[in-house]
């Protein structure tokens, strides 16, 4: 019964897993005061977003001066401050990153096994476009070849970590193909739609619908994850389609209303409202970790 | 562009990645582009898609292959559209070389084709096998902003048009940021390009899908579509007024299965599809008029 519920998918009927993306690495503190880099403001982080509905963090580690990293102590610092917090939410480590190698990306993922890891899906340009200046502000090939995917993919697999696929454009969706043909992808697949990055798929509700479409026919559950403020309009989008939806102070800092969030906090909030006016209702940590296949278990040596 | 419209047919005369052992009718030397690119033209291709090869068909970007297969070419046929590739991926794979981008934009400079194709961003470029269950090959096309613009500004300046190859929805997109830079000039040339692993699924709903996300300024689109998928996806571009790319490089069959036997056969099947879908195929003169490629000279060869 639970496996045919699943088979096609998410639908309007189910619970909402709001995710938080609780840091990012390019923004700093000039840009918005709230971005957490100590531990201690980490954990504080992660209890305004449990408590405010959210059911998984979505983590880049910072050294406690702010600086992105990618240390297996600095990873290891925060969780374990965040699970001293509260009392249980869904782990999820990036492993995206321009520059920095795989085998280091790997490291952190095999030493502290989180629930859940990023997967980006495929090779793309990633850049931001300032209009006013009529210039890149930047730009760079963020570089995923299938060779990285399935080393990534395989280290996952072996240690427990239930990848999330990051979707920045239709063909990475299509990307999941093969990997399901090669018995390396383990149902039920989370997908992520990432809209608003200049590079990939266009930021509109019709694509995300496009998007949604392309998942393969396997249980799933897929959910959007937009970048800048028209991150509230896919939310909408999302919510309407029977997605998840992410938010946090790495995708925007601002609410709908145009104010700077005053924590992440603020932005789950937002994001719980939402969820409840289109008649949806936020899944509970719990709930999430049986829809995702994820059970609670020792993460970063925090024992359960 | 409308059904209206007469339809463009390309030809991809002989890729990079594909060789003799697999079909027999791939050119290698000038004399057989010119043979070919004579089969393309009397079957109502208009324009030609090179991709330079030394005589021995190794995939080459030096500027004296295409110049010696471009002038072959032109002392063939009366008139054709030149459209050179400045992709890397088959000299990268193939020539077990990099090249740089200096080496993709040297050939543009000097010969000066009527059109070259602009990759519109990075993506996975691999091929997997269903029956060995792995990948063939995987590389990464790297095609940043940078690049992007290096090449665009180069083709700009030799008055070359860009035919922007999209190979997902986001390298649309990617055409934004150019238009508010100022960069293109319209009629843009927009080729949908379907089939290759790590690009947008080959399907017709997402052939219309692509050509949704074409910006809405003046422009010409099409679809290339890699693989034996190539007849449906060429048959769901006449249905929604685009135009077409067939040719050796992207699919050596014919929809009943059959080899093709030369670029001739897969035109030919191409302009049978436009007749029956109730559309009519461009000459080369109203080819130029819609992509505005005026006849020139190119590769040292006088109009």
């Amino acid at each position: 019964m639970e496996a045919e519920r699943r088979g096609a998918g998410m639908s309007l009927e189910d619970p909402v897993i709001v995710t938080c993306s609780i840091s990012g690495a390019v923004a700093n503190r000039e840009q918005c005061a709230a971005i957490p880099y100590t531990p201690e403001e980490y954990a504080a982080e992660a209890r305004r977003i449990v408590d405010e509905g959210g059911a998984m963090i979505h983590i880049h580690a910072r050294t406690p001066e702010g600086v992105p990293s990618y240390e297996i102590e600095d990873f290891r610092a925060i969780t374990q401050a965040i699970l001293a917090e509260v009392d249980d939410v869904i782990i999820n480590y990036s492993t995206g990153a321009i520059g920095v190698s795989l085998d280091k990306r790997v490291e952190y993922l095999r030493a502290l096994k989180p629930d859940v890891a990023a997967l980006n899906m495929g090779s793309m340009n990633y850049a931001k476009y300032s209009k006013s200046r009529k210039a890149f502000v930047f730009g760079a090939v963020f570089e995923n070849s299938f060779e990285t995917i399935t080393t990534l993919l395989t280290a996952m697999n072996e240690e427990g970590i239930r990848p999330e696929h990051e979707c920045f454009d239709s063909g990475h969706i299509a990307n999941l193909d093969p990997l399901l043909d090669m018995g390396i992808l383990h149902e039920p697949l989370q997908v992520s739609c990432v809209m608003g990055v200049t590079g990939g798929i266009r930021p509109t509700a019709k694509n995300l619908a496009h998007m949604s479409e392309q998942i393969p026919p396997v249980s799933h559950n897929w959910g959007v994850i937009g970048v800048s403020r028209k991150q509230w309009g896919l939310v909408a989008a999302s919510l309407a389609l029977g997605g998840n939806v992410r938010v946090g102070l790495e995708d925007n800092f601002y609410l709908p209303d145009g104010e700077m969030a005053r924590s992440n906090g603020d932005l789950i909030a937002k994001a719980a409202e939402l969820v409840r006016d289109t008649g949806r209702r936020v899944a509970t940590v719990a709930e999430a970790r049986e829809m995702l296949g994820t059970p609670k278990r020792e993460v970063a040596g925090v024992k359960v | 562009m409308s059904f209206e419209d007469p339809v463009i047919i390309t030809g991809a005369i002989s890729g990079a990645i594909a060789n003799r052992d697999q079909c027999p009718a791939i050119p290698y030397t000038p004399e057989e582009y010119a043979a070919e690119a004579r089969r393309i033209v009397d079957e109502g291709g208009s324009m030609i898609h090179i991709h330079a090869r030394t005589r021995d068909g190794v995939p080459s970007c030096e500027v004296e292959d295409f110049r010696a297969i471009t002038q072959a070419i032109l002392a063939e046929v009366d008139d054709v559209i030149i459209n050179y590739s400045t992709g890397s991926v088959g000299v990268t794979l193939l020539g077990k070389r990099t090249i740089s981008l200096d080496q993709r934009v040297e050939p543009l400079r000097v010969l000066k084709p009527d059109v070259a194709t602009l990759n519109m961003g990075s993506i996975n470029f691999a091929k997997y096998s269903y029956s060995r269950k792995g990948f063939v090959f995987d590389v990464i096309a790297e095609n940043s902003f940078e690049t992007i613009t290096t090449l665009l500004t180069a083709m700009n300046e030799a008055g070359i048009r860009a035919e922007h190859e999209c190979f997902d929805s986001g390298h649309m997109a990617n055409l934004d940021p150019l238009l508010d830079m100022g960069l293109l000039h319209e009629p843009l040339q927009i080729s949908c390009v379907m089939g290759v692993t790590g690009g947008i699924r080959p399907t017709a709903q997402n052939l219309a899908h692509l050509c949704e996300q074409i910006p809405p300024v003046k422009h010409n689109w099409g679809v290339i579509g890699v693989s034996r998928k190539q007849w449906g996806l060429v048959a769901a571009s006449l249905a929604l007024g685009g135009n077409v790319r067939v040719g050796l490089e992207d699919n050596l069959y014919l929809p009943n299965g059959e080899i093709a036997r030369s670029n001739g056969d897969l035109i030919a099947k191409a302009a049978d599809l436009v007749r029956d879908t109730g559309r009519r195929v461009a000459t080369v003169a109203e080819a130029r008029e819609m992509l505005a490629t005026p006849k020139r000279e190119v590769a040292g060869v006088k109009p």
